[in-house]
């Protein structure tokens, strides 16, 4: 038995001072390496990434020995562990965390396709030796994580509908948690990408730029359902440059391109994504970020991991926005309107432009388009979340919060166009659209709806 | 936070040159290029089998070269117990020599060392390499109290082992890595 427990080294854990790897051959001959990921499994386990058959890995599978030396980043305290290799794992959850992890790290270096996990070592700790150095005392006393969740997770459930609970998650992020740079993605079950639709601390909102699922942390964390942190960026993203340099000269490129720009800091130093569950899939991430190396630590990402727990019950909790919708009042006239405003649809993936300018696609382009024909056609400016719903052509996927996240992401982005047509809710499961502006329907690749004057 | 600008390369060690003019001594193994490295001030870093064929990591802090080619590593006995009763007993050893800077890492192996006391003209080269070592931490962004903290030593706790480098193995990550330089 061991004086010291493994939880209590998960600071050494973070893969942000290399540690040291000592194995043996049956011969008796030793080799002793630096890696960069002991991964922490639980109390008795620890894991290494297999990720390249050299002398490291013969000798495990021969031996099944390793000694490895932790180092705390931030006390510089040693530890000393035996382990006796158990298994390797090329699959279930061990490796799916790992090789996430694994993957954000090669996100970031641009490294995707590169590194690759090719199995995860499970190794038994059989001792844990401190090993006697000049010690630094333990950093200040953190943050009240505890407290933060708790305090969060009572103000949440006060929210009764999708966007203002997102809004809400990053206000609790910011003023409980210090968490400045942050943003809530929901995921395009369809379409296999996230999507923007609340931020916090960015010069633009970013509301509708995308994520491809597998794309960066974000889309890693949603694509394996783990919490991706990178808790130091400068050492994992020095350990990517290594290799990288040689994989750039293979002639390997990467490119990406999102129609919205992605707020993300442009130079971040930490960040952390945390998958937003229901019944085990994922249908969102909540993200943070910051300038400042080492932020997000295994204790951060336990209570970011719980908050995003709650979310996700949250958001399953959430009363259909028509539950109890009664049908749409008299609609008043709309004022008076001399701008005219063209509005085209691209019918190939359902891409609105006001004017020349990109607004929304997909879903949310196909419910756009649906309102303002339909006010097009006879004038009708209030509707209710139940018709939209029911609504075949519109092909939303189940669960609620799919339509609620789209109308979310509709009205914030007419509002940052500051576009003459805005969806504005008139009640629960019941929205209006407030229209200043003639408009002109365009379909291209389709008919062509008749235009209309928005004061008739 | 600064990042590798040009990590090195696994070929640029494999590319040693084989020739005499090389060589740090006759009989030894080690070019002179390698030598240099290895004394330069890094990371320094062991490996031993103890007993029952466990294997045992270790951490050094310095490696003098002597004229003859033996390799000289300084390392504190509190800190490497295990691993010094593991030489004692007769084992092999593995030291491997890394930069922070450009990851640039050279393993030596030897089939036995011994345990030799430190002697006073070690403690400046013992100095100088540790605050090598320090600056190499800083400079890959580790806080400078971490850093000293990292490389801290009584000289009263130092001890020495002498080793023959039987062969020498790349390091550096990338395409060749763990490749043999050949004598």
């Amino acid at each position: 038995m061991s004086a010291v427990t493994l939880e209590a080294l998960r600071r050494s854990l973070e893969g942000i001072v290399p540690a040291v790897m000592a194995t043996t051959d049956p011969d008796g001959t030793p080799n002793v390496s630096l890696i960069s990921q002991v991964h922490y499994v639980d109390r008795d386990h620890v894991a290494l990434s297999y990720q390249f058959f050299n002398k490291t890995r013969r000798n495990l599978l021969a031996t099944r020995r390793a000694s490895v030396v932790i180092v705390d980043p931030a006390t510089a305290a040693q530890h000393r562990l035996a382990l006796a290799h158990i298994e390797t794992r090329t699959a279930g959850p061990l490796f799916e965390s790992m090789k996430a992890k694994l993957a954000g790290i090669a996100s970031h270096t641009g490294m995707e396709g590169v590194f690759r996990l090719l199995g995860a070592d499970l190794f038994r700790v059989e001792q844990i030796e401190t090993v006697p150095t000049l010690t630094l005392p333990e950093p200040g006393p953190a943050r009240d994580l505890l407290s933060a969740v708790r305090r969060s997770c009572e103000e949440l459930s006060a929210a009764t509908e999708l966007g203002e609970l997102l809004d809400l998650a990053l206000d609790c992020l910011a003023r409980r948690f210090a968490i400045a740079h942050s943003m809530a993605l929901v995921l395009d079950q369809d379409g296999g990408r996230l999507y923007t639709l609340a931020s916090r601390g960015y010069a633009s909102s970013g509301v509708g730029s995308e994520v491809a699922l597998g794309e960066g942390v974000i889309g890693v964390a949603a694509r394996e359902r783990t919490p991706i942190r990178i808790g130091h960026m400068t050492s994992e993203y020095r350990y990517g440059a290594a290799v990288r340099d040689s994989a750039r000269r293979s002639g390997l490129g990467w490119s990406h391109a999102t129609e919205i720009p992605f707020p993300g800091l442009a130079a971040p130093a930490s960040q952390i994504a945390v998958p937003i569950l229901r019944g085990g899939r994922t249908i969102g991430v909540l993200f943070a970020e910051s300038e400042e190396a080492m932020r997000f630590g295994y204790e951060d990402e336990d209570a970011l991991a719980l908050l995003a727990e709650h979310l996700g019950a949250l958001i399953a909790l959430l009363p259909p926005e028509d539950a109890l919708a009664p049908l749409p009042a008299p609609e008043p006239s709309p004022p008076p309107a001399e701008t005219v405003l063209t509005v085209r649809r691209y019918t190939a993936d359902d891409s609105l432009f006001l004017g020349h300018d990109y607004l929304i696609k997909g879903v949310a382009g196909a419910i756009l388009w649906r309102l303002l024909r339909e006010y097009a056609q006879s004038g009708r400016t209030e509707f209710n979340t139940r018709e939209l719903r029911l609504d075949r052509t519109l092909r939303l996927p189940e669960h609620a919060e799919n339509l609620d996240a789209r109308l979310v992401l509709l009205r914030k982005r007419l509002e940052e166009r500051a576009a003459p047509v805005r969806i504005e809710k008139c009640g629960r499961g019941r929205f209006r659209l407030a229209i200043a502006a003639r408009l002109i329907l365009e379909e291209i690749g389709g008919a062509v709806a008749g235009p209309r004057l928005a004061n008739t | 936070m600064s990042r590798t600008q040009s990590p090195a390369r696994p070929a640029d060690d494999l590319a040693v040159p084989a020739g005499r003019r090389d060589r740090i001594a006759e009989g030894s193994s080690l070019p002179r290029k390698l030598a240099d490295f290895m004394q330069s001030g890094i990371s320094v870093i062991l490996g031993a089998v103890g007993a029952n064929r466990q294997p045992v990591a270790g951490v050094a802090l310095a490696c003098r070269i002597k004229a003859d080619g033996r390799v000289r590593l300084l390392l504190r006995r509190p800190a490497n117990l295990a691993l010094l009763e593991a030489l004692a007993a007769g084992g092999a050893v593995a030291a491997t020599f890394s930069r922070p800077h450009d990851h640039r890492s050279i393993q030596v192996k030897a089939s036995r060392a011994s345990i030799v006391p430190c002697r006073a003209e070690d403690l400046p080269e013992l100095a100088r390499q540790c605050a090598g070592m320090r600056d190499e931490l800083v400079g890959a962004a580790y806080p400078p109290a971490f850093a000293a903290a990292y490389v801290a030593y009584e000289p009263s706790e130092i001890a020495a082992i002498e080793l023959d480098a039987d062969r020498a193995f790349v390091q550096t990550p990338g395409p060749g890595a763990g490749g043999e330089i050949v004598p």
